[in-house]
C-alpha cells in the first residue's frame, strides 16, 4: 500500500494542473451551458444536435486534459523540471492521476446530470435513460483507458492510438446496444427500464473503469523513476 | 475606471419597483384581451388598456432585472471575492429556488383545483387542462420553473460570468466602450435580434425546466451590460443627457411593436418583414426603456427613505410568493360582474396585502428572513 510521502506537494501539483487547464475548463463549461440551452430550445433538430455536441464535448474534454496535462508535460520539458522538485515518482504519479480524474469527473458528472435532466423534463421518452447512462459510462471508461496509457507511457503516439480506437469503439458500442432487444425494445418506454442486460452492462462498465484505474495506480506505484 | 463599492440607492429602488411591477403585470394579464388564450386566470371582463400597460412593462422589466443582476454580480464579486460570491448566491438564489419551487408547485396545484371547482366561466387554458387534472389518472403537467425561471437563469449566468472572467480580458470591454455611444446602442440592438427571432413576440417566459438558448442570449446581453456598467461607471453616464431621447425612442418602438402584435397572441405570429419589424421594435424598445429607467432612476430615485427601503426589503418575498395568491384571488372574482379595473385593483391590493402579511408573520422573524430579506431583517 502506497503512503503519500509528500501530500502537500501532491496538493500543489494538483493545483498547478488546475491552473493550467482553468481556461480550457471555463471554455468547456461555457460550451456545456450553451449546448444545454440549445437542447432547451425543444425542437427535435436542436435537441439531437445538442445531444451529439454533448457527447463530443465529453470526448474532447478527456482527450485534451490527457494530452495537455500528461503527454505535453514530457514534450515541453516540464517533466525534467518536476524531477528537480522534492517529489518522488510516486507522488508525481498520484498527483497526475488525482488531478486528471478530478478535472474530468466533475464536468463529466455535470454533463451527464444535465442530459438526464433534459430527458426527465422533456417529452423525450425516459426509456432512453439506460442507453444514455451506458454510453456515458463507456465514454468515461474510454477516458480512463487513454489516461492510463498517457500516464504509463507518456507517449503521444500510444495515447492518440488508444483515443482513436476507443472513439471507433464508441460507435460500435452504440450500434451494438441498439441491436440488443433488451435495450432497443425499452427505448420508447415512459420510464427508465433497467433490466438484467442493462444492469449487467452498467456493472461491467463501472467494474472495468475501476479495474483500469486500479491497474494504473498499481503500475504507477511500482515506478522507480519519472521516465 | 472601477467604482468603489458603496450603496447604489437608485438600483435598490429600481429593483424593488421592477419586482413590484411584476405583480401588476401578472395581475393585468387576466384582463388583457391579447392574453385571453394562454393565461390561466383570464377573466371575462377585459380592457385593451391592460394590454397597453402589460406589454409595455413586459418590454423592459425583465431586461432591467437582468441588467441589475449583472451589476450586483460585478459588485459582489469585487467586494467579496469569487468563493464568498458563490456562497452568497447559493444562499440567496439557489436555496430559495430549491425551497420554493416544490412549495409553489404544490400551491399552484391547489389553486388550480380551487379554480376548476369554483370558476363557472373558466379561461381557455383552464378549460384545456381541466380534463388532464380531473381524469382518474391525472396527466403529469410538464415540469416548470414557473416565475422562478429568473432565479434559475441567474444561476447559469453566474456560471457564464465565471467563464467570461476566466477567458476574456478587460480589453474587450474597453474596446466596446470606445465605440461612439449610439453605435454601441445600434450594435446591442442588432445583437438582440437573433434570439428574438427564435421566439414569438412578446417574449414568452422561459419557464421550462431547461434554460433556453434564446433566453441565455437575450437576457445575457442585459446581464453583461450591467456587469460592464459596474466596472465602467461612465458607460451609463454618457447617455445621461439623452435620457429623454431614449424614453421617446422606446415609446415609438413600443407603439409600432404594439400595433403589429396579433389581437390574440395565440394566433399565428406575423412572418417575414413584419416579424423583422416587430423584433427590431422589441429590441430597441427593451434597450431604450431599460436605459431610460436606469437614467431616470439615477436622477430621481438615488436616495434612501423608509418607504423605499421597506419596499426594497420585501420585494424578493413578494416576487417569490405572489403568483399562487394572485391566481387564488382572481379565480375567486372571475364570475363576478365587476368592471375589469375594479377586479384588477382588488387583485393587486389583496395579493400585496397577503404577501406583506406573510412576510411579517413567516419571514421577518424567522431564518427565512436572513435568506430572502437580509436588509429588511436588519431594518
Amino acid at each position: 500500500m502506497h503512503t503519500f510521502s509528500n501530500s502537500q506537494m501532491i496538493k500543489l501539483l494538483i493545483l498547478k494542473d488546475w491552473q493550467l487547464v482553468k481556461k480550457s475548463l471555463a471554455a468547456y463549461l461555457a460550451g456545456g451551458v450553451l449546448i444545454i440551452g440549445l437542447m432547451g430550445m425543444a425542437t427535435p433538430l436542436l435537441f439531437n444536435t445538442g445531444a451529439i455536441l454533448m457527447i463530443t464535448l465529453m470526448i474532447v474534454i478527456g482527450a485534451r486534459s490527457a494530452i495537455e496535462l500528461v503527454v505535453n508535460e514530457k514534450k515541453d520539458q516540464t517533466l525534467t523540471f518536476m524531477m528537480s522538485l522534492p517529489v518522488t515518482a510516486q507522488d508525481y504519479a498520484w498527483a497526475k492521476l488525482g488531478a486528471n480524474l478530478l478535472l474530468y469527473l466533475v464536468p463529466w458528472l455535470l454533463l451527464v446530470a444535465g442530459m438526464l435532466l433534459v430527458i426527465v423534463s422533456s417529452p423525450v421518452y425516459n426509456g432512453v435513460i439506460p442507453l444514455v447512462v451506458l454510453v456515458s459510462v463507456f465514454i468515461l471508461l474510454s477516458y480512463c483507458c487513454y489516461l492510463a496509457t498517457a500516464l504509463l507511457t507518456y507517449s503521444e503516439g500510444y495515447t492518440t492510438a488508444v483515443m482513436i480506437v476507443t472513439n471507433l469503439l464508441l460507435n460500435g458500442f452504440i450500434i451494438w446496444l441498439l441491436r440488443m432487444p433488451a435495450i432497443h425494445l425499452t427505448l420508447e418506454a415512459p420510464t427508465a427500464s433497467w433490466n438484467s442486460t442493462s444492469l449487467l452492462l452498467l456493472a461491467a462498465g463501472v467494474g472495468l473503469t475501476v479495474l483500469v484505474l486500479l491497474t494504473t495506480a498499481v503500475l504507477q506505484n511500482r515506478k522507480t523513476s519519472f521516465l | 475606471m472601477q467604482q468603489s463599492p458603496g450603496r447604489f440607492y437608485y438600483l435598490d429602488n429600481l429593483r424593488a419597483f421592477a419586482m413590484l411591477s411584476g405583480v401588476l403585470f401578472h395581475a393585468a394579464l387576466a384582463y388583457s384581451p391579447k392574453a385571453q388564450g394562454f393565461w390561466l386566470s383570464a377573466d371575462p371582463q377585459q380592457h385593451a388598456l391592460f394590454d397597453v400597460f402589460a406589454w409595455a412593462s413586459h418590454l423592459f422589466r425583465m431586461p432591467l432585472f437582468f441588467f441589475l443582476a449583472g451589476f450586483f454580480t460585478a459588485l459582489l464579486w469585487q467586494k467579496a471575492g469569487g468563493v464568498a460570491f458563490a456562497k452568497n448566491r447559493l444562499l440567496r438564489v439557489a436555496l430559495p429556488l430549491l425551497l420554493f419551487l416544490p412549495l409553489l408547485t404544490l400551491a399552484m396545484h391547489g389553486v388550480l383545483q380551487f379554480g376548476l371547482a369554483t370558476v363557472q366561466q373558466p379561461s381557455a387554458l383552464l378549460q384545456l387542462i381541466k380534463p388532464m387534472l380531473t381524469a382518474e389518472a391525472p396527466a403529469e403537467l410538464p415540469l416548470s420553473t414557473m416565475h422562478l425561471w429568473f432565479l434559475y437563469h441567474l444561476l447559469f449566468f453566474y456560471v457564464l460570468t465565471y467563464c467570461a472572467r476566466t477567458l476574456l480580458s478587460d480589453a474587450l470591454q474597453a474596446r466596446l466602450l470606445a465605440l461612439p455611444p449610439w453605435l454601441l446602442l445600434l450594435l446591442l440592438v442588432l445583437l438582440l435580434l437573433p434570439p428574438l427571432s427564435l421566439v414569438p413576440a412578446p417574449v414568452p417566459a422561459p419557464e421550462w425546466i431547461f434554460p433556453a438558448l434564446w433566453a441565455l442570449w437575450f437576457y445575457g446581453l442585459f446581464f453583461a451590460c450591467g456587469y460592464v456598467v459596474f466596472r465602467h461607471a461612465d458607460a451609463l453616464s454618457r447617455y445621461s443627457a439623452d435620457r429623454r431621447v431614449l424614453l421617446g425612442l422606446g415609446a415609438i418602438s413600443y407603439l409600432v411593436f404594439y400595433q403589429l402584435l396579433p389581437a390574440d397572441l395565440r394566433a399565428q405570429q406575423p412572418q417575414g418583414w413584419t416579424k423583422l419589424l416587430i423584433i427590431v421594435c422589441e429590441a430597441s424598445g427593451a434597450l431604450c426603456w431599460t436605459l431610460a429607467a436606469l437614467l431616470y432612476g439615477q436622477r430621481y430615485l438615488n436616495r434612501s427613505n423608509p418607504v423605499l427601503r421597506y419596499l426594497s426589503g420585501v420585494s424578493y418575498w413578494v416576487y417569490l410568493v405572489h403568483i399562487p395568491l394572485l391566481f387564488l384571488v382572481q379565480f375567486g372574482m372571475t364570475d363576478l360582474l365587476w368592471p375589469a379595473g375594479v377586479k384588477f385593483l382588488v387583485a393587486v391590493l389583496v395579493t400585496l396585502s397577503g404577501c406583506l402579511l406573510s412576510f411579517h408573520l413567516l419571514v421577518k422573524p424567522t431564518l427565512l428572513g436572513k435568506i430572502v430579506a437580509p436588509a429588511a431583517a436588519r431594518v
